[in-house]
């Protein structure tokens, strides 16, 4: 049942071609504002808590989001609501609470940086190059799944809308740098709220209300967080203890405390606390965000049959781009279809800013035409930003070889940032951590996702009633590997001098923030509210 | 640096302006069931109403702040 293109009208267009001149012409407004390397890559650490917050927020908000979640929530139920609210809001905190005064504190301008600062040039390497690599096949993920949608939804051709979006993220983003690419995510959060939160109140209305909707879902399980994780027998195969351990703590805090997607949005804020506040602010709306994911997506299941079925309109992913046409006539239709493209596009605009600043600074400054002019590096940063659109256009077309989006993106996040995790946990608390200890311990632990996923599973002990099940352990064996191997190494290599460590290990500070806060700037209070908020909703949908 | 709340503002005041025009003239009804009775809406110019609010709302909280942003 691939909906008919027939449903979009001539307003749909007009509102999708009006986002397109406000995105080009906020990247055209910024192009002025460029005047040095600093205001492209970082956005001359000038820019509102509330503004980065919500970029934040919204870097992350790209395909997976939208409408993997969606998807997830179709596939797997309430669970789903796990990735947020164990999987998200802890690491969040942490990050905020914890890791923020080291980041911005020791002045970094990425986070290969702070592993160069804090171990050594190698590590720094390794992180650099791994992530640049990430970045780029996030950035064709993206790419690929708008294609698809649109595609499936309009009959547009998939190699038109691959070019068509890339040209759009280039232009503004090649104008406007970072700040281009994050005032576009926050204008795309607000879209997506007012484009997508009709289809659960509509939708939920339709299925009966919350009552109704638990009543209709093929199996109990799916109405519940945790009633079912006493045993991997659920829905999404896994039991609290993988939930816990692999998303809850290394997944989790693997990404949202190490990926320079999200962090290069929280160093562009203004101050010290301005930037302890925006994985703060972005921990409100994301604790409710399953409103506008979980929901639609168990509405889908209900409303949608066939949903899940081997078509390539009525896979899981398709469940939130079905729902559109189904809930919205010609006009909100427009705003559905914007929300979604935006969404895409700055999920792939985040990681082509975090690709050129880490190429910038950690590849090309470092290692290819050291001490060049500032102007140089500007320009540097723009090729880099074109080059990185070119490389997505090609990961786009490589995405399309993989049967789950999903799938091959948890797969990366396991190799990568689940082993990074233990690095810097290591390389923040505990200063004893050596720069080769460091070094190899990353190594060992990528080296163990690899061995896990391409030897191991499917082998006895290494059966998984689930990809995601096998997901959450590899990521947990792959964090183990990195935090045993890190620790031993470390007992055996050189420590860094104490006084090189200043600002970058727990103990150490640099400097301590003397400024006197409202109750409601304080990270630590905003901090507890959302902890207990989210506490609660754990019970709420026990 | 351009204030964010600018473009917000303009996109969803054009935004929504477009949406109610558009529900006025070509009035589309969606059902909505509640408790047993079904309320029909214009999608369009009643949503659109909404995202015409948010914009309007942006837009104050601008002019409410001129001082402080053109420092």
């Amino acid at each position: 049942m691939a909906t008919s293109a027939a449903q979009i009208g001539w307003i749909d267009y007009v509102i999708i071609g009006v986002y397109f001149v406000f995105v080009i012409g906020i990247g055209y407004v910024l192009k002025g504002k460029m005047k040095s390397s600093e205001d492209f890559f970082l956005s001359g650490h000038n820019i509102p808590s509330w503004v980065t917050g919500l970029a934040f927020l919204s870097a992350n908000l790209g395909a997976i989001e939208v409408m993997g979640m969606a998807a997830n929530a179709a596939q797997y139920g309430v669970m789903t609501a796990h990735f947020y609210w164990i999987g998200a809001i802890p690491a969040m905190v942490f990050l905020a609470v914890f890791m923020m005064p080291f980041y911005y504190g020791s002045k970094v301008r990425s986070v290969p940086e702070y592993l160069k600062m804090r171990f050594n040039e190698p590590t720094r390497a390794l992180n650099a190059i791994s992530f640049a690599v990430m970045t780029v096949l996030m950035s064709g993920i993206n790419l690929y799944a708008m294609a698809l949608v649109f595609k499936l939804l309009l009959n547009w051709s998939i190699d038109a809308s691959i070019f068509a979006a890339a040209g759009v993220v280039l232009a503004y983003t090649y104008m406007g740098g970072l700040t281009s690419s994050i005032y576009n995510e926050v204008m795309q959060f607000f879209l997506i709220v007012f484009g997508l939160l009709p289809i659960s109140i509509i939708g939920l209305c339709k299925v009966g209300g919350w009552v109704g909707l638990c009543e209709k879902l093929k199996e109990p399980a799916f109405a519940h967080l945790w009633m079912h994780a006493g045993t991997s027998a659920n829905p999404m195969g896994v039991d609290w203890i993988a939930i816990c351990s692999g998303l809850g703590f290394v997944l989790s805090f693997g990404y949202w405390c190490t990926d320079f997607l999200v962090i290069q949005r929280a160093l562009a804020a203004e101050s010290l606390p301005a930037a302890q506040r925006t994985p703060l602010i972005a921990a409100f709306p994301k604790v409710l965000f399953p409103a506008l994911t979980v929901l639609p997506g168990l509405i889908a299941l209900v409303l949608i049959p066939g949903l899940g079925s081997n078509n390539e309109g009525m896979r899981y992913d398709m469940a939130l781009p079905l729902l559109l046409p189904m809930m919205y006539p010609s006009g909100m239709l427009g705003v559905g279809l914007t929300a979604m493209l935006a969404s895409f596009m700055s999920g792939m605009a985040g990681n082509v800013t975090a690709f050129n600043t880490v190429w910038t600074y950690d590849l090309y400054q470092s290692y290819i035409r050291p001490n060049q002019s500032d102007q140089h590096y500007l320009w540097m940063g723009k090729v880099a930003t074109a080059v990185g659109i070119l490389i997505s256009i090609a990961t786009a077309y490589i995405a399309m070889g993989f049967p789950s989006i999903m799938d091959y993106m948890q797969n990366i996040f396991s190799f990568f940032n689940a082993p990074l995790f233990a690095t810097f946990l290591l390389g923040m608390f505990w200063k004893r951590t050596t720069p080769w200890g460091a070094f190899f311990g990353l190594v060992i632990g990528t080296l163990t996702a690899v061995l896990h996923f391409y030897v191991l599973t499917g082998h006895e002990p290494f059966v998984y009633t689930s990809v995601m099940a096998g997901n959450f352990w590899r990521s947990t064996f792959a964090w183990l590997a990195c935090f045993i191997s890190t620790i031993l190494i470390s007992f055996f290599t050189k420590p860094k001098p104490e006084e090189e460590l200043e600002g970058l290990v727990w103990g150490k500070p640099k400097e301590v923030s003397t400024e006197v806060l409202v109750w409601y700037k304080r990270p630590g209070i905003l901090a507890i509210i959302i902890l207990v908020f989210t506490i609660a909703l754990n019970f709420l949908f026990w | 640096m351009l204030d964010i709340r600018i473009p917000i503002s303009a996109l969803f005041i054009v935004v929504g302006l477009l949406l109610v025009g558009y529900g006025v003239v070509v009035p589309a009804s969606v059902d909505v069931p509640v408790n047993g009775t079904i309320y029909t809406f214009n999608l369009n110019r009643d949503w659109g109403a909404m995202i015409l609010l948010f914009g309007i709302f942006m837009g104050a909280l601008v002019r409410m702040d001129k001082p402080k942003s053109s420092e």
